[in-house]
């Protein structure tokens, strides 16, 4: 059997972190690393006493730096398959088996969820006319990559994809540089159907609008260095 | 002395003396502590015998010598900018490992 690692990056999170790791828990994924990335809150003790393995950041260093961590950690036990999962309880748990799938059958060695090919989603609609037009079309210039839903932090991988990409991307540019990563290491990838649940507490908690053009302008700064 | 004269001079000497220390302290090396000088003393200079900058700007077509000046500064000044800005995210980066292997030694699990 192969064994599926799934790596949670948590800042301030101690709401939500103990529900994600049970729903996961009762889906049989006994390898949940999280990823306390400096948090001022009790979310590392939190998450261990639900039973996950718990990673501390001195400092906080950003979800990218968290993720790449928790990766590599996942990696050093082992893991033949990395699924990144966040803290705040949007992701569901039971979305993991469809994105699983496609790398157990060797279709592809990355999988992404994509949040626009479920039909199911209460994204506010500002945002889905920001990711699905103007993401979409700013990856397309730059990387020439087409994907549905290129800000999703929905993904699964398998170790060998997992020691190609190189996370760079300490904050949340990190998405669409895994995205560029696979696209020019030619490694096989999938897009899969995820349902995200937008609630208050995951608004709030997560990415803001505006933080979409802060990650623009890291991916063009990024792409001037090279 | 003009007023703007006096200040410059006091910025030029105290500057000398805050890179004098730095070097004392090993914080820059002979060489940095070299190039900073020439900037405080062209300074002192200038601000003196502003026609030394003419001889030079007529060279690169720029009629008014203190026009040149402010050019050349600029540009230094962005470049500085732009390596800061490098500096910074390879600072970022080596933090970031720190934070990770720090993180990676020590697993917590009850």
């Amino acid at each position: 059997m192969d064994s599926v690692f799934i790596v949670i990056p948590a800042f301030n999170e101690e709401k939500s972190i103990v529900g994600v790791i049970k729903d996961l828990f009762s889906r049989n994924y006994r390898n949940v690393v999280v990823v306390d990335d400096g948090s001022s809150d009790r979310t590392a003790e939190f998450a261990a006493e639900a039973g996950a393995e718990v990673l501390v950041h001195p400092i906080n260093r950003g979800q990218g730096a968290g993720l790449r961590t928790g990766t590599d950690y996942a990696l050093s036990k082992g893991a033949d398959i990395i699924v990144h999962f966040d803290a705040d309880g949007q992701m569901r748990a039971e979305d993991i088996a469809s994105l699983v799938k496609p790398l157990k059958s060797g279709k592809a060695e990355v999988s992404f969820g994509s949040r626009f090919m479920a039909k199911k989603s209460n994204m506010p609609i500002v945002r889905k006319f920001l990711l699905r037009f103007g993401f979409k079309t700013f990856m397309r210039i730059m990387y020439g990559v087409s994907m549905s839903d290129p800000q999703s932090g929905f993904r699964a991988m398998t170790a060998g994809a997992a020691r190609q990409i190189h996370i760079t991307q300490r904050g949340m540019a990190h998405c669409s540089e895994i995205i560029e990563e696979v696209h020019r290491k030619k490694i096989p990838f999938i897009e899969v159907p995820v349902v995200i649940r937008y609630t208050e507490y995951s608004l709030k908690h997560g990415q803001s609008n505006l933080d979409g053009f802060r990650i623009v302008a890291r991916l063009v700064w990024r792409k001037l260095l090279k | 002395m003009t007023p703007l004269q006096i200040v410059v001079v006091l910025f030029a000497l105290f500057a000398f003396s805050r890179t004098l220390l730095r070097l004392r302290d090993s914080k820059i090396s002979m060489k940095e502590f070299l190039l900073w000088n020439t900037v405080w003393i062209s300074m002192a200079v200038i601000v003196f015998q502003p026609w030394v900058t003419d001889i030079v700007s007529q060279k690169f077509g720029i009629s008014r010598g203190i026009d040149f000046v402010v050019y050349i500064t600029i540009l230094v000044i962005l470049y500085l900018i732009f390596r800061l800005f490098v500096q910074l995210e390879s600072m970022e980066q080596e933090l970031t490992k720190i934070a990770s292997t720090i993180a990676q030694q020590h697993p917590k699990k009850k």
